[in-house]
């Protein structure tokens, strides 16, 4: 018991932060070990059943949405005179130094798995992902609203505007391999398709005032690469065609990598870790990339020169400095291939077996994007309801948001499981509703007032879910089998 | 028994029942859950007031390194900074007024002569040509005392007419021993029948010689008369009348003694435009210079007399003060060019040694008057004189300034253009910072001045006034060289209701109270690489309340 307690402290207190991020898959499906998919998680957590096949699209569908900078209530609320009030100042304090926007949807095409000896553990999974996400920092909505005087001597992240775009196609071959009864190894080896992709890798204008005289220093540097915006952007291009040609896209290749690996401890403590989506594409089919002609280039401005003015007049000096200008922020545009990483996740993982039908379980991310990592932290809790139903609760620390509670439910008919999962359950349920007259014109032309609304979920920051149905087989551990987790 | 079957049966179910049961209701309340929403909070946007915007922006507006050159292009930007040898810096005002041309001055009026004589044709009726020729002396009478060897015309008309009763058709050929037209002698041809006969001449490239041995601009002229015969009867004698005149004469150049006459020009006048926005105060220039220089064209001796040389001052209390000392010749000879077409220049320089204009620059006068005028051949005809048509005599004053000296109370005002808008009201609080890093040995007092259209005064920058201005320290005589800058950091917050002040200004007026350093006490001298740094910054706190928004 007292081993039992001290390996939870120490892996709960590596728990320190609740950092902001981005999830890309739904945490709770991680102590779900009955669902196939939850294999994508950790290669080293073989799943329950002895085979499955996941139906053609249907077996795994996961949409997550979220916004991790303020929310509404950060921004609009009603005073004691029911008057609404935009409080500025408050969603900038609720903001960060970079703020996301992000929207992002994985599909199974087609998967299946199934076991060997209970030692060995194959699967296979044709997967479509698609993300985009848009950042943009803190320091400009205070550039604006505070002004560059209240930032002497500051330099401002004003250009952090990051778009991300990534639309690929996986093709994963998985292997687990029990290596003994405290050790399980596994891999996925996945072959990439790249299709779209909008990725800036360098976002970079900076304003400084100096505090002595205030002169102004903007630097410029900025590198975006896209690949098939341009054509989808072409009006010329038979667009029917062409979406047929996109869909079957294989020019843009790449390579990615799962590890996993998991421990159990003791009867009740397992601990897993696993390295997800390490790899690359190389975009090539149509790639297009906005580069700053001058890249860290800077420009200061320190006042006009009289002298200057009096001996070429304005007009000469205002061109001069319309040169400096452009010179520094013009951007060129060429069409270069290049390479992105892949979103690298690292995920730490305990389970508690407080008895054989209930579970704890713990879950550590980290998320690798943007020369960041973002961290998140779930706890869970697992109640088998025989081998038919599993649900689960959540607590999740996520996305800058600290009320996700998520709820996650599996449930068996004969071979056919339906799943259904979401790490904030509140989140779509609780909407705040924005009214407001506007000025209509009827067919005779006259003016009358319409009330329109406009609804929104109160909480913002993040939103998932992942549902899906598979068929699966052998479910029903036998009476001698110790099973990895549970 | 069926009742205990049952109830066996049911006991022997229960768990997959309970399951059963348990999974409907998850399924109830998860669609449940799917199928509602809760709408926790409604916003009436239309009520929406937002709270107060208040951003404050900073940013330079002037950096400036000024030299000499830049300070006073305001005031003189037609005037010349000059740098000498040394590379001190010194400020050169001039002007120049030019005498009347000699086609101005000297007329030629028109000459006419009339000679009348006889023709005696020998023997009977006349068949054959007969030639009879006379020379005539044509005296021109010019006014003035000239006595003219040679005079080439650029324009000119020559009428020649003859009256006779001659009964025979003639040819009359006029020529001019000695003088041309184009190189070659001039001649002209009359042709007679009946009783008169005339003709009229350019007299454009003539070149008239004359010969003044008897009388005074004496002109040869000859005629042949040549009578065709025609068989008709000979009544000789005949008489002959010749009637000719040079006309609306102008000269290209002219040789001889052209006479005595005054060179008369207007009133030669230097602004000193540096002290055009000065209010008060003293200038001391160490080393002034006026030049007077004459650029003599005639090709005669001149006597030029400087009538009058004088400092005046327009501005503030008006004071004129007459230049004057040994340095001012009396008599003064101006040189003659060499020959046709060359300038010769004779000058003369005055300057604290010899004279006053030390003290006539002291009181910070606007223009310098320099009234010279001339008269030709003093001495009579005792030098022979060429003139061209174009040729002027040209008096030029120059002042020079070297910037060595010293300065005190010395006030400039200068005014601006701006408009400031009408509404302030989002102003709170306007900081301007001055900097300044001075290589002038000059202290300066800088007040800017609010003023509406009316020139009424609003406000001012700097309250109290502060010293933006810090003179640099000039090094040892005799070059007095500043090597290091000063630097003076000024700031000033405008708030409250002198922002409200602010509204309504269209005008700035800078006004500067300076003073060469040690209050002017000691001898400053400029050069050419000093400079005066200039910053001004500005931070501006905004208000903007909800109903603004």
């Amino acid at each position: 018991m007292k081993k039992t307690t001290l390996s939870i402290f120490v892996f709960v207190a590596g728990l320190l932060m609740s950092l902001v991020t981005t999830a890309q898959n739904d945490m709770v499906i991680q102590g779900m070990r009955i669902i196939p998919q939850s294999y994508y998680s950790n290669p080293a957590f073989i799943p329950q059943c002895r085979w499955h096949i996941g139906l053609p699209v249907i077996s795994s569908a996961y949409i997550g949405m979220g916004h991790n900078g303020f929310k509404p209530k950060n921004v609009i609320s009603t005073n004691i005179q029911d008057s609404v009030v935009l409080d500025i100042e408050s969603m900038l304090n609720s903001m960060k130094k970079n703020n996301y926007v992000f929207l992002e949807s994985n599909v199974d095409i087609f998967s299946f798995g199934f076991k060997i000896k209970d030692k060995h553990y194959i699967n296979v999974a044709a997967t479509e992902h698609a993300f985009a996400r848009a950042s943009y920092p803190k320091d400009l909505m205070n550039f604006a609203f505070y002004g560059n005087g209240a930032f002497l001597d500051q330099t401002l992240d004003i250009g952090n505007f990051r778009i991300s775009e990534n639309h690929y196609r996986e093709l994963a071959f998985g292997y687990s391999y029990v290596y003994d009864s405290k050790w399980t190894f596994g891999a996925r080896a996945k072959i990439l398709f790249g299709m779209s992709n909008v990725n800036t890798r360098r976002s970079d204008i900076t304003l400084h005032t100096e505090g002595e005289f205030f002169d102004i220093t903007a630097t410029s540097d900025l590198l975006i690469n896209t690949n098939e915006i341009d054509n989808m952007s072409d009006t010329t291009l038979d667009q029917k065609k062409y979406m047929k040609d996109y869909l079957f896209l294989t020019k843009n290749k790449g390579i990615g990598m799962d590890l996993g690996a998991s421990y159990k401890f003791d009867d009740k403590i397992t601990f897993g870790l696993s390295i997800l989506d390490f790899g690359f594409i190389s975009w090539k089919s149509n790639p297009m990339n906005l580069v700053s002609k001058n890249p860290g280039g800077s420009f200061t401005f320190d006042g006009l020169d009289v002298s200057e003015i009096l001996e070429n007049g304005d007009s000469a000096f205002l061109q001069n400095l319309e040169d400096s200008l452009i010179d520094i922020f013009e951007v060129d545009t060429t069409y270069e291939s290049y390479r992105t990483s892949l979103n690298t996740r690292i995920h730490a993982s305990a389970y508690y077996k407080v008895t054989e039908k209930d579970q704890i379980s713990a879950l550590l991310r980290f998320h690798f994007y943007d020369r960041t990592v973002h961290p998140s932290f779930s706890l869970a809790y697992m109640r088998k309801f025989g081998n038919i139903l599993h649900l689960t609760g959540s607590y999740s620390i996520t996305n800058r948001n600290y009320t996700n509670f998520g709820l996650g439910m599996s449930v068996k008919f004969g071979a056919a499981q339906l799943y259904v999962l979401s790490d904030n359950i509140l989140a779509p349920f609780i909407w705040n509703r924005y009214t407001w007259l506007e000025e209509q014109e009827d067919q005779f032309g006259s003016t009358y007032w319409e009330t329109q609304k406009l609804t929104l979920p109160r909480n913002w920051k993040y939103l998932n879910l992942h549902f899906g149905l598979n068929l699966v087989f052998g479910c029903k551990p036998p009476k001698d089998f110790t099973p990895i987790i549970e | 028994m069926k009742q205990m079957l049952w109830f066996f049966c049911l006991k022997k179910n229960m768990p997959v029942m309970k399951v059963k049961i348990l999974l409907l209701i998850s399924v109830f309340c998860v669609v449940t859950l799917l199928m509602s929403s809760c709408v926790k909070e409604e916003f009436d946007m239309d009520t929406v007031s937002t709270t107060n915007w208040n951003p404050n922006g900073a940013g330079p507006l002037i950096n400036s390194s000024l030299t000499m050159w830049d300070i006073l292009d305001d005031y003189d930007s037609t005037d010349l900074l000059v740098v000498d040898s040394n590379q001190m810096v010194m400020l050169v005002y001039e002007d120049t007024v030019y005498s009347q041309s000699a086609e101005e001055l000297i007329t030629l009026n028109n000459q006419t002569l009339n000679y009348s004589d006889n023709l005696s044709i020998p023997g009977g009726n006349l068949s054959t040509d007969y030639t009879a020729s006379y020379d005539v002396d044509f005296d021109f009478t010019l006014a003035g005392g000239m006595e003219l060897d040679s005079m080439l015309l650029k324009q000119g008309l020559l009428n020649l007419s003859l009256n006779s009763d001659l009964n025979y058709p003639a040819t009359i050929i006029m020529s001019l021993p000695g003088s041309t037209q184009y190189g070659t002698t001039y001649r002209d041809t009359l042709y007679y029948s009946g009783t008169s006969g005339s003709i009229s001449r350019g007299l454009a490239g003539t070149k008239l010689v004359f010969d003044n041995s008897v009388v005074s601009n004496r002109l040869s002229v000859h005629f042949d008369v040549i009578v065709h015969g025609n068989g008709a009867s000979n009544n000789s004698p005949y008489f002959l009348n010749f009637n000719m005149g040079f006309n609306s004469l102008n000269f290209r150049y002219m040789y001889g003694y052209l006479g005595q006459f005054d060179l008369s020009l207007n009133n030669d006048t230097i602004g000193i435009r540096v002290y055009n926005n000065s209010l008060t105060g003293t200038v001391n220039w160490e080393d002034p210079r006026l030049h007077i220089n004459v650029y003599n064209g005639w090709g005669l001796p001149i006597r030029a007399t400087a009538d009058y040389l004088a400092a005046v001052r327009t501005n503030n209390s008006p004071a004129t003060v007459v230049i004057s000392g040994s340095g001012i010749p009396n008599p003064w000879n101006i040189s003659a060019p060499a020959s046709l077409g060359q300038i010769a220049t004779t000058s003369f320089m005055l300057n604290k040694g010899n004279s006053n204009i030390d003290a006539a620059l002291n009181i910070t006068p606007q223009k310098i008057l320099a009234l010279v005028s001339g008269s030709t051949n003093p001495n009579g005809n005792v030098t022979k004189n060429f003139v061209e048509d174009v040729s002027r005599m040209a008096v030029e004053a120059k002042l020079e300034l070297p910037f060595y000296g010293t300065a005190n109370g010395f006030i400039i005002q200068d005014t601006f253009e701006i408009d400031m808008g009408e509404d302030l009201d989002h102003i709170d609080w306007v900081l301007f910072k001055l900097y300044t890093n001075n290589m002038f040995p000059v202290d300066g007092t800088v007040q800017l001045y609010f003023c509406d259209s009316l020139n009424n005064r609003l406000d001012s920058l700097l309250n109290p006034i502060d010293q933006a201005l810090v003179a640099a320290t000039p090094g040892a005589a005799p070059d007095y060289i500043v090597t290091s800058p000063v630097s003076k950091m000024v700031s000033q917050t405008i708030s409250g209701p002198r922002v409200q002040n602010l509204e309504g200004t269209k005008k700035v007026v800078v006004c500067a109270h300076l003073n060469t350093y040690n209050s002017g006490g000691s001898l400053v001298k400029i050069y050419s690489w000093y400079k005066l740094d200039v910053r001004l910054s500005a931070q501006v706190q905004l208000k903007f309340n909800s109903n603004d928004l």
